[in-house]
Formats: C-alpha cells, structure tokens, sequence
C-alpha cells in the first residue's frame, strides 16, 4: 500500500471519528500552543531584559575612559578611575587586537555653550563618534534621525537637552528642525572678557537616549575634533582644564557575554578604567534563568498530557478495529501496512494540533506581553516588549507536535501492526 | 451486471493430520483432531456443523489467518503453515478471497474504496484498480452505490461489496464464512446465486461455511464438522 493510499485511509478514518479525532487534537494543540506561548514570552524577555539594562545599545558594550583603573575596577560595573591615562590610537589599536573584541568606537567630547531660540543658554557638551557604526553605540532613537555620518550642521540631542528645556521625553518631537547656536569657548587675554568663541548653528535632526558619554550634543567625530583644536590653541585656564588626551573614550564591543569580562581584564591590563553592566547582567541571567526552567518545565508536562492523550486515543482506536485491521491482513495488508496506518493517522493529529497550538500560543504570548507591557507602563516602569515573534519557535512548535505525536503513537502502532490476521474473524 | 473477466481458476486443498488447540486458562482447548480433506480446483464445498465444531477455525487456517498447531495444509503450491511474514501477506492478497459473516467492510471507506483497497494492497495502480473496481461493482449490481459508505448500504448490498472485494485480485480459493448469516432468506439467497455466478466466471474452488440448509445444500460436495472431527462428504 502506497502513502497516498495510507492517506486517504488515515483522512477517511479520522472524518468518520472527527469528534474524538478534534478533541485529540485539541489536546496537542494545548500542549504545543502552551510551550510556544512560554517559550516566545521567555526567548523575548530574555533578550529584551538584558537589551533593557544595556540602554539600547550592544549588551557586550564596555566603555573605556581615558584614565587609569582603581585596583578593584573589575570588581565593580562602574567606572573607578584615579589619574588619567591617555586614550589614542595606539591604544585603540591594541584593545582592537584583543580576539574578543568586535569593534572599538573611539569618543571625544568637547565642552560648549548652547543658546537655543529663544534665548535660553547652557554649558554642555558635544559627543563626538563615528555615527557609521550606530549598531555598536548604546544609543535609542527617541525621535527624528541621527545626523549624517559628515555633517557639520546637524546634531542630535540627548535626554539631557531635554531636561535643560523642561521637555518631556514623551513630546521630544517638538525639537526636532529647531536650530541652536554651540559656542566653544577658550581663554584669551588679550580680548574684553579674557574669552573668545568658535560659533556654529545646528538643526536638530533627532533625539536619543544615550549612554555614549556625559553630554546633549551627538555629531559626527570632525565636529568635536575641531571644537577641541579651537579650545587647546587658547591659554591655559585653571578653572577648566583640557584634557589633550586623543580620544576621552572608547566603546568596545565584546563578542559576547561570558567574554566582557575576559576584554576588560585586556583592557584593565593596558592600564585604562572601565564600566560594564556585567555583574548585574550575570545576575538578572541567573534570575532568568530560574524563570525559563519554571516556564520549561509547565511546557513539558503540557506536552506530556498531550502525548498521553494521543497514546490514549490510538489504543481506544486500535481496540475499536481490531476487526478492521484483522481485516486488512486478511485481504493482504502486511504489518507495516498497518503500522504506517497508525503512525500516520498520529502524525496528521499532531501536525493539524502543532498547527493549530502553535499560532494560538503566538496569540497568547502576543496577549500577555501587552497585559504585561501596560501593567509596566502603568506603574511608571517602562515597557518591555515580550511578543518578538520567532518564526523558528512556531515552525518548531508544529514539529514538535509532530514528532511527539509520532513517539507516543509508536508504540500503539506496534502494537496494532502485530494483531493477528484472525482477529478478522474473532467473535465469530 | 456486467461479466467478470476469467481468472486464473481454481486450487486444490489438500489438509493432513490438521490438529488445532488454542490455549485456554491453564490448559488447552482442542478445536481440530486430525482432519484430513481434499478439495479438487474449482470444486464447490460447503462446510457445515453445530456451532464451536471448529468450522471457522478451519477455514482461518487454510486462508492463512492463523497458523495449524499440527499437521499440513496445502494451497496449490504454498505449504500455508511454514509461510510468514511477506510471502504469508501475498498468498492472501493473490491466492485467497474471504467473505466474513460480518461483512468486513471498513466503514470510513466508501464501496468503491473497499474494493479499491484490496487492488491497492496488491500494487495495482490508481486509474487501472478504479476501473477494476467499478467494474466488479457493476458485475455484483452496484455501480450507482459506488459511493456509499457501508452503513447506507443494506446488508445483502454489503456483502456484494465484500463479494467484489473478495474476488478482485482474482483469487483462486474462496472461502466465504457463514456468508448469509446475518442477512434474511432473499437477501441470503440473491448472495449465493451471485457467489456461485462468480464461481462460474472466474473457476476459483469455493468453500462455504454455513449451517444454513439451503446453502449447504447447494454445493457440490458436503462436510461436516464435529467436536473437531471431519464426517466424510455426504
């Protein structure tokens, strides 16, 4: 007998006996749609828990400072500097060189003073960095764009900005196209005030969350390379000193989590201070962790109701055509005939519950991510997103299902696929 | 009805020194005791006998649905108690038709898919068996309940499927179990005339099981069973 054949007999079997066939179904579908929904909610809160408490930005993200580490640097997250230690490219090149680093994206800051339209003024600072590599910066676009990668007119302003403003990062929009004069200042004595300025006006193409460095001011690195060649080229001043470091900092992505630790021993080696989120990161994974075993281990009992449920109902089928499979042998079917039936009739029963189960439990995690997700917001917490929807969790839900079904089936199958061929007349 | 294509015809049986016994508690329940029988191809032989005589158990044996504790049974070429396994499989697919008291009918398949799935078992292809089976549908008078599943059919049309059925892998043994049993005096026999119509037709050997009179009486050579034991042909 052909699979075709086995399938229309497994299609018709399971039409004549739909109710009992649907609610076999129904019960894989539970199984699979639970694990789904528990494991989409675990995968997402996972990662975005995690993404959560790196700004934003790369979760293996290390920010360097130019200075040097207090003994006990790598025993904290924070930055715990004493004296400072220049930062310039022979020392980006040697973090660089380290196997487990995937990028270094060096930082220079430049103190300014901003006047915005309407006349309100401040000192701040511009942050200088390559606005190309975006992807490896702790940096959250809020609102609008960045400024193009060269530009020397556009910035993008910080939550600080806001803050200087009285803005609510809720309506951060409102700054966007508004142009604001950056003064950078450096002591003459030989002019009115013993100061003159280097002046610029730029739009504001964009607002960020950032965790680059101290600042309200993200421009392209030529930007503030020029401010401080502006403020170096004045006379010292003892009340605000220039730090002629190449660089004030660097982010460096490590290439993952269990080897941030392993880079900043590297980097803590060249005689540079750091800070990580690494110890509290290893924390909230632990937690995490605890979380996907509880959510692990419902799944699993989910699924072990549904094995026994298809287990249940082959052998209530195989007791039910007894007669029919005697029958079948009778006229020739052979053993394997028999057990491709069974095996075949479980296999649909799982996929069409897998199917089922798994887009229900999609719906479910969708659900309960926006239950969670307003509870969060609702107590001033910030949302989390926990409904990232992966395409291999469904599509491995349904063969899950699948292959479940088949192992639970397996041996009913057997056991109807060894009847004798005289149970065709038995009774009789 | 359309006519049956000729078939192969008839086997002869030859049955020596059968002994059957099933276990039973403890012990063991002698159903056959040394029953020896000859059956000549294409002849036409009703088996008849009190209920629990061993008349099924027999006609399992020679159709290979269980193997004979003891002795030798002989279908044709096939020395039915040493096959297994496949060879077991196709000598009842090819060699033998059965025809149950019950029908044997799979209900979720409709007329035409009973007698499809006995050409598909034999490896006849989609369009060929279809034919096939619409044709020996139409021999047994019901190409329009093609279609119907088993439970819209009467019993006397259920069993002309399992007829069909039975002869479409052109058998050379019938064995038909107490085949008007469970159907009434014209139903039963509308079934033996188009049994022995069949028989006609294809020359397959036929032995019937009944302990119905008038089926008996129709065959042309007669057994009975008792307590196990076979009472020469009368």
């Amino acid at each position: 007998m052909t699979w075709s054949d086995t399938f229309t007999l497994v299609s018709r079997s399971i039409r004549r006996r739909a109710a009992r066939s649907m609610l076999t179904g129904l019960g894989v579908a539970l199984g699979s749609g639970l694990l789904v929904a528990l494991v989409t909610v675990s995968n997402t809160a996972d990662t975005n828990v995690i993404s959560r408490l790196s700004h934003g930005g790369p979760v293996t993200a290390i920010k360097v400072a130019a200075a040097s580490p207090q003994p006990d640097q790598l025993d904290s997250d924070s930055l715990r500097s004493r004296g400072i230690h220049y930062l310039d490219d022979q020392a980006v090149a040697a973090i660089r060189h380290s196997r487990y680093v995937d990028s270094v994206v060096p930082v220079m800051t430049s103190e300014v003073l901003a006047i915005s339209p309407d006349g309100d003024q401040f000192f701040g600072h511009l942050i200088g960095t390559d606005l190309t590599q975006l992807s490896n910066l702790p940096i959250t676009p809020l609102a609008g764009r960045m400024p193009s990668p060269n530009s020397m007119t556009e910035v993008a302003v910080s939550s600080s900005y806001l803050d200087h403003l009285h803005i609510d990062p809720s309506r951060a929009s409102t700054v966007l196209g508004i142009q604001v004069e950056l003064g950078t200042p450096r002591r003459e004595s030989g002019v009115g005030i013993g100061f003159r300025a280097r002046w610029i006006r730029v739009t504001v193409v964009g607002v960020v969350a950032q965790q680059v460095a101290n600042g309200d001011f993200m421009v392209p690195m030529q930007q503030t390379e020029l401010a401080r060649q502006w403020a170096l080229g004045g006379e010292p001043d003892p009340d605000f000193p220039l730090l002629s470091s190449q660089y004030t900092g660097l982010v460096v992505v490590a290439s993952s989590l269990d080897k941030v630790h392993d880079v900043r021993v590297e980097i803590d080696d060249l005689g540079y201070a750091t800070s990580a989120p690494e110890h509290l990161i290893a924390t909230v994974q632990h937690y995490l962790h605890v979380v996907d075993i509880v959510l692990g281990g419902i799944g699993i009992v989910a699924l072990i109701i549904a094995a026994l449920s298809i287990a249940g109902t082959l052998v209530t089928a195989i007791h039910e055509r007894r007669r029919d499979i005697g029958v079948l042998k009778a006229i020739g079917a052979r053993d394997r005939d028999v057990l491709r039936w069974f095996l075949l009739e479980a296999l649909v029963v799982g996929v069409l519950g897998g199917v089922v189960g798994s887009l229900a439990g999609v719906g479910v995690a969708e659900l309960l991510g926006l239950v969670v997700n307003g509870y969060l917001i609702q107590q001033g917490l910030g949302g989390v997103d926990l409904t990232s929807i992966s395409g291999i969790v469904v599509i491995g839900g349904v063969m899950g299902s699948a292959l479940l079904s088949l192992m639970a089936a397996a041996v009913p199958a057997l056991i109807a696929a060894r009847l004798p061929a005289r149970e065709a007349v038995a009774g009789e | 009805m359309m006519p049956l294509k000729a078939a192969a015809g008839g086997v002869a049986v030859s049955v020596r020194g059968l002994n059957h016994a099933y276990r039973s508690g403890g012990g063991s329940l002698t159903v056959l005791r040394g029953v020896n029988l000859e059956i000549a191809p294409g002849a036409y032989v009703a088996l008849t006998g009190p209920s629990g005589a061993g008349k099924t158990t027999l006609l399992s044996i020679l159709g290979g649905l269980e193997p004979a504790t003891e002795g030798e049974v002989k279908v044709g070429d096939f020395a039915v108690n040493q096959l297994r396994g496949e060879r077991l499989a196709k000598f009842r697919r090819e060699t033998v038709g059965f025809v149950f008291q019950h029908f044997g009918l799979l209900g979720a398949l409709s007329a035409l898919e009973n007698v499809e799935l006995a050409l598909a078992l034999s490896g006849s292809g989609k369009r060929a068996r279809k034919q096939r089976a619409m044709d020996l549908l139409a021999a047994v008078g019901l190409s329009q309940r093609a279609h119907h599943l088993p439970k819209a059919l009467s019993g006397g049309e259920r069993q002309r499927v399992a007829m069909a059925r039975a002869m479409a892998n052109e058998p050379r043994l019938v064995l038909a179990d107490e085949p008007t049993g469970n159907l009434d005096p014209d139903a039963g026999l509308a079934v033996m005339e188009l049994l022995e119509r069949l028989r006609l037709a294809s020359g397959s050997t036929v032995l019937v099981v009944s302990h119905n009179p008038l089926v008996v009486g129709r065959a042309e050579v007669r057994y009975r069973l008792e307590n196990g034991l076979l009472v020469q042909p009368t």
